[in-house]
């Protein structure tokens, strides 16, 4: 039972770091100024869901999702 | 350079792009990989290049925006009037998908008529090759 156990919360652990890259590394966008400047928008940030919405709709593996 | 060999150049060379556009100056669409897709990149594009330009509406011109997403990422990049839109793999090299998407428009500024031929960006006023991308494995010594 507790080999079984320790199993489970080992399992878990490598999903949530796997969820947890997964998340770092997509669900941001960079928005590039004339000037030279940049902004990167993260998790949390209000305009990114807009671009998020966007960006969706050209993405063959998302096909027709609600713009 | 026409558009659609502009295009075709930067398909063979970028591997991480699954599609891409070139659109003109009010949006239209010049060239496009897949032609059922040209309208919906070129709507992707209006609309990212206007919700960018949200973010900071005093600031300066919007010439960029990169969306990543798990499923692939989508880049816009405007230069010269013109837009270069694409869509890529998963979790591409975003420095390398936006060079290669300028260099796709600047090829079509070579054709067309320059009056400032010599007051290009680079800073060296010079016109750029393309680099091979892999590397030239060193000869076994």
């Amino acid at each position: 039972m507790r080999r079984v156990l320790l199993l489970g919360v080992l399992a878990a652990t490598v999903w949530w770091l796997l969820g947890r890259r997964r998340t770092v590394t997509a669900d941001r966008a960079t928005v590039g100024y004339d000037d030279g400047s940049s902004l990167t928008l993260e998790a949390g940030a209000p305009e990114l869901e807009r671009l998020l919405r966007i960006a969706r709709g050209a993405i063959p593996e998302y096909g027709a999702m609600p713009r | 350079m026409g558009p659609t060999e502009a295009l075709a150049e930067l398909t063979e060379l970028s591997s991480q792009v699954v599609d891409a556009a070139i659109l003109g100056e009010s949006g239209f669409v010049l060239a496009s990989t897949n032609p059922e897709r040209g309208e919906e990149l070129a709507r992707t594009a209006a609309e990212l290049l206007a919700a960018a330009a949200d973010v900071r509406p005093a600031g300066p011109a919007v010439t960029r925006v990169e969306v990543a997403l798990p499923g692939g990422s989508v880049f816009v990049v405007r230069e010269g009037g013109r837009v270069a839109v694409a869509a890529t793999v998963p979790e591409p090299t975003p420095g390398l998908v936006v060079y290669d998407l300028r260099t796709a428009l600047r090829r079509l500024e070579e054709d067309a008529p320059a009056p400032e031929a010599d007051g290009r960006d680079d800073k060296d006023g010079a016109k750029r090759s393309r680099k091979p991308r892999t590397r030239k494995k060193a000869a076994d010594a």
